[in-house]
């Protein structure tokens, strides 16, 4: 049988939208890191502004998605565009405090405003 | 006395709804016109159940569920759902909704949809009851080194500590972050013996090296071991590898910003933000995870209706 997809992706004009379908617990660790990986590759193939990353449905994650949003964001980096987090639960919020991700991707409350500043419309919250 | 909380916008439909639940020997019933309505109403007289509208002014159906079930977890709240709005009734059934009937149906289903949710509900506070004066209990695993197994030990030993009451549901899923990254410690640094160092190199490699060992001896033939200690005061977790151990003061600080973008010790660190205690054997193949009864949650039971 066919595992779920870890991440939904939808394009929003020069913004990709990677929307998590649920808690990241439920996935195995491979498929996370791989899935990221594609991602990779295909914003290398097709650049964009920015890369918005939905933890709607996700009310935790662990140190397997730090990794796989670190490698999103370092190549993000190396091209110039942005990594911006959204809807991230209370519990994410602390994840991201602890880890020190906080201090270097923007989290916005909802994924409009994520989008505009992945596109570089609006600024990051402070 | 069964009081039934009846929360819709519309006088007729409450009246009809009520009309209905009101001929049932027992049951009484209160009413609510909007979400908001409901909260202020809970607050003054808990009911046994709430059977809602989904489309009301200033907070819906769904709105109402979700503050239902953080509020007040015991009470079932049942939804009375109009055509054109199933996407958000099964929207409000995954927030945490006990059943729905459709408003069309109302004479012929109700009081039948609602007997049943009680009994279930009955069910569910006696369980509750019960599990609020679990003294002690534990529970052991030897589970295969396999990644899918991860997932079901951490579910159940986080339903076990919100059986018991033991925390709220935030406390809940830290456990289950702490509990998820001593699993994979164990998993792939513990019985694989591949080391974070690889993954700082290269990623795919660190991965491709665990896929092999996974189906080779020795890695692959060893086992974790879980075991779970719980009591109304703490909860004891230790996670066993059968591999060779290792030294965790040998990993680099993940919160210096140099290491920051280095792939090593955020789980161990997750694991320390969110137990209260947290120490390793001396070869350090098994770790030992204490959570203590948050403070707020001491001597707390859950809203329970009267009667």
């Amino acid at each position: 049988m066919k595992s779920q997809p870890v991440f939904t992706i939808s394009r929003h004009g020069d913004v990709l939208v990677a929307a998590l379908n649920r808690d990241v617990g439920n996935f195995a660790e491979a498929q996370i890191v791989g899935e990221m990986n594609r991602l990779v590759e295909r914003l290398k193939a097709a650049p964009v502004a920015g890369v918005v990353v939905d933890f709607e449905h996700a009310a935790y994650f662990g140190s397997t998605m730090l990794e796989a949003l670190r490698l999103l964001w370092t190549h993000l980096r190396t091209a110039g565009s942005r990594l911006v987090l959204c809807c991230v639960s209370d519990v994410g919020h602390e994840i991201l405090e602890v880890a020190h991700f906080d201090s270097v991707w923007p989290v916005s409350p909802t994924r409009e405003e994520a989008i505009q500043v992945a596109s570089g419309k609006a600024d990051a919250a402070p | 006395m069964t009081r039934i909380l009846i929360v819709d916008d519309s006088a007729m439909d409450r009246r009809l709804a009520g009309g209905l639940l009101d001929k049932r020997e027992g049951w009484s019933t209160l009413f609510a016109a909007d979400g908001l309505d409901a909260l202020e109403q809970l607050e003054l007289h808990v009911p046994d159940l709430v059977l809602t509208d989904m489309q009301m002014p200033r907070m819906n159906g769904l709105e109402l569920v979700s503050a239902v079930r953080k509020e007040y977890p015991l009470i079932p709240v049942i939804l009375m759902t109009a055509q054109g709005s199933e996407e958000i009734a099964v929207q409000a059934l995954q927030a945490g909704a006990a059943s729905y009937v459709p408003k069309r149906r109302l004479s012929h289903d109700l009081v039948d949809v609602v007997e049943r949710v009680l009994d279930a509900a009955g069910q569910d506070r006696s369980f509750s009851r019960l599990m609020n004066r679990l003294t002690r209990a534990e529970a052991a695993f030897v589970l295969e080194n396999d990644l899918t197994l991860i997932p079901s030990v951490v579910g159940y030993l986080q339903q076990e500590v919100a059986a018991m009451r033991f925390c709220d549901e935030t406390e809940r899923l830290r456990i289950g972050v702490a509990l998820e990254e001593a699993l994979l410690n164990a998993y792939y640094h513990g019985n694989l013996e591949v080391s974070s160092k690889l993954r700082e190199e290269d990623h795919n490699a660190y991965y491709d090296l665990a896929r092999d060992r996974a189906e080779r001896p020795p890695w692959g033939d060893r086992r974790i071991h879980v075991y779970a200690r719980f009591s109304p005061d703490e909860t004891v977790y230790q996670i066993r590898d059968e591999g060779p151990g290792f030294d965790p003061t040998s990993l680099p600080d993940p919160t210096d910003p140099a290491n920051l973008e280095r792939p090593c010790g955020r789980g161990l660190l997750l694991m320390q933000t969110f137990m209260d205690q947290v120490t390793f054997n001396d070869t350090g193949n098994q770790v030992t995870m204490v959570k203590r009864r948050p403070e707020h949650n001491r001597d707390a039971e859950p809203a329970e209706a009267e009667g």
